[in-house]
């Protein structure tokens, strides 16, 4: 099938390419789900689990922005246990594809909690830690403090064997001190990152246009800080990075894997071009074949 | 169905409408009233958001979709632009439809200016399936009164007013005083949506509304575009993309 090799590893998490959707931005079953093969993806990511139910925020959710959107949704979820009694974790597993389920909590119990009751789940692949939502509640990013931060990926580390990924959050100063202290409290891969704190104001109300007054940045327009971020925490740690922010096309994935990531992320471009995943693992495959490298391993941070 | 369309008509109606008619043979032959679809029609990434519109109507012998639109934005600007031959991406059709009953025999659509657009493909359906249909539509000017000609051919019964004092509805009420309707269908507007569900507490018909939101992907997956809705006694969030467009006015008004 590929001309080149482009799998990757993380631990125990085998993926046939490093191809994933970011958290929240893909329709697995419905009206995305004949636009192409889930099975052709490196894995797939649950919209976050959260702890406990949440309704979401309230509406507007959405605001379109220059090269980008900002999102207020706020994890409307069924809450973790919803999700069990139901059974809803193995309608993924038929897709045939390594399922990455993202949980997310208002505090550092809440992901322990719900990581113990995933413990040997045989729908779950591998976690990732959402530490880094702007749009819940308290706004309190427990990935913006340190303290909290590794205390959560220690905790959660103790009660869980599936390879653990947490998605840290870019509204911090220096990337590489969320990256390190993520490593050193035990995860096996830190996502860069989610969306930036942003927001709109509606010039006719004058007022904040979101539900939420603020939201999260996502698409082209963040992509040069994110890649810059993986850029540098490549330099500082030695887990992989999952780089995630503003992919547009596989030469911008190509960017995150040069600049040192282990495998890519795609959001809010699923949005904008339902085929972009696709577009983005044939277009890698192509660069690296016309390239005369055998494998994706051969260009990683090639950059540095 | 995600596809690569093109665009075979685009017509200004009047200053800062137009209505473009895009050649989508399988989108037109499963589109049903009161979906729409997700559409680009640009290079690039600016805008960034895909545009969602409602379908205005199909021609499934031509293979075509129409599209009814107000210039608002920079990406209706971008449309009113677009020749014959130029691309036009589609995802769709999407979302639910209007409900058309099989026993109703008489239905009323409520609209207003281009908010109208989707009831246009809702009353031709009507007609084909042998139901009554009547069209109450108002617009601030005579020349928004969109899709009179259309509604008058297909043999619907349209009902145009230009008053400022008299909201639309009010006509509906008038006719519903001496005929029974089954159902009343409207889009958009929260008032023409509460002044329906008091017409059908009086007059015991039913009601569907289809809404608006913004939206990022159309399909459910960003959880973007949310409307309260009340159900089981409860006030909870429905996606008006994949729950809806269209929800029966009961939910939608406490």
């Amino acid at each position: 099938m590929y001309k080149t090799d482009l799998s990757v590893t993380i631990k125990s998490l085998k993926m046939k390419n490093p191809v994933m959707p970011a958290s929240g931005a893909y329709d697995y079953f419905e009206n995305n789900a004949n636009v192409f093969p889930m099975d052709i993806l490196g894995a797939i990511m649950l919209k976050s689990i959260h702890r406990r139910a949440r309704p979401g925020n309230k509406p507007p959710r959405i605001a379109e922005v220059s090269a980008g959107m900002l999102n207020a949704v706020g994890i409307p979820s069924a809450g973790i246990e919803a999700y069990l009694r139901d059974n809803s974790l193995a309608r993924y597993r038929e897709l045939n594809v390594p399922v990455i389920v993202s949980v997310s909590g208002d505090q550092p119990q809440d992901y322990v909690e719900t990581c113990r009751m995933l413990a040997g789940n045989p729908s779950v692949d591998a976690i990732e830690l959402n530490l880094s939502c702007p749009n819940v509640g308290t706004g309190l990013q427990l990935a913006t403090d340190e303290v909290l931060l590794g205390r959560t990926v220690e905790a959660t580390r103790l009660v869980t064997d599936f390879p653990l990924i947490v998605k840290l959050s870019p509204n911090v100063t220096d990337i590489c001190k969320p990256a390190v202290i993520a490593q050193d409290c035990g995860a096996d891969a830190v996502t860069i990152a989610n969306t930036f704190m942003g927001m709109k104001i509606d010039i006719k109300t004058r007022k904040p246009f979101l539900g939420n007054t603020t939201g999260g940045l996502s698409g082209p327009a963040i992509k040069p800080i994110t890649l810059r971020m993986v850029y540098q925490a490549y330099q500082k740690i030695s887990i992989p990075i999952i780089g995630c922010g503003g992919i547009m096309s596989a030469a911008d994935a190509i960017e995150y894997i040069l600049a040192g990531a282990t495998a890519v992320q795609v959001g809010s471009g699923n949005f904008v071009n339902p085929m972009l995943m696709k577009e983005v693992i044939e277009g890698m495959d192509a660069y690296l074949a016309e390239n005369h490298f055998e494998k994706l391993e051969d260009i990683r941070g090639a950059a540095h | 169905m995600y596809q690569n369309c093109t665009v075979v008509r685009n017509t200004t109606i009047c200053p800062g409408y137009g209505r473009i008619v895009v050649s989508a043979p399988e989108i037109s032959a499963a589109a049903l009233p009161g979906q729409f679809v997700m559409t680009k029609y640009w290079d690039g990434n600016s805008p960034f958001l895909l545009r969602p519109f409602s379908i205005n109507a199909v021609d499934r012998n031509a293979g075509t979709i129409e599209i009814l639109y107000k210039v608002i934005g920079e990406g209706t600007r971008l449309l009113l632009r677009l020749k014959e031959g130029a691309d036009f991406l589609i995802l769709g059709p999407l979302g639910n439809s209007f409900p058309l009953n099989p026993n109703f025999s008489r239905i009323g659509i409520v609209g207003r200016g281009v908010g109208a657009a989707p009831m246009r493909f809702l009353a031709e359906e009507a007609v084909k399936q042998g139901m009554e249909v009547f069209v109450y539509v108002s617009a601030s000017k005579e020349e928004y009164l969109f899709d009179r000609q259309y509604y008058q051919e297909m043999g619907a019964h349209f009902i145009g007013s230009c008053d400022p004092d008299k909201m639309v509805t009010s006509f509906l009420e008038e006719d519903l005083i001496s005929k029974h309707f089954d159902a009343a269908f409207t889009c958009g507007s929260n008032r023409l949506i509460r002044d329906i569900k008091r017409l059908m507490d009086i007059y015991q018909l039913e009601g569907y509304a289809s809404l608006e939101a913004h939206m990022a992907c159309g399909v459910g997956a960003c959880k973007g575009c949310v409307c309260t809705i009340y159900e089981d006694g409860e006030e909870k969030y429905a996606h008006v993309c994949k729950d809806g467009p269209v929800f029966p006015i009961r939910k939608l008004v406490k």
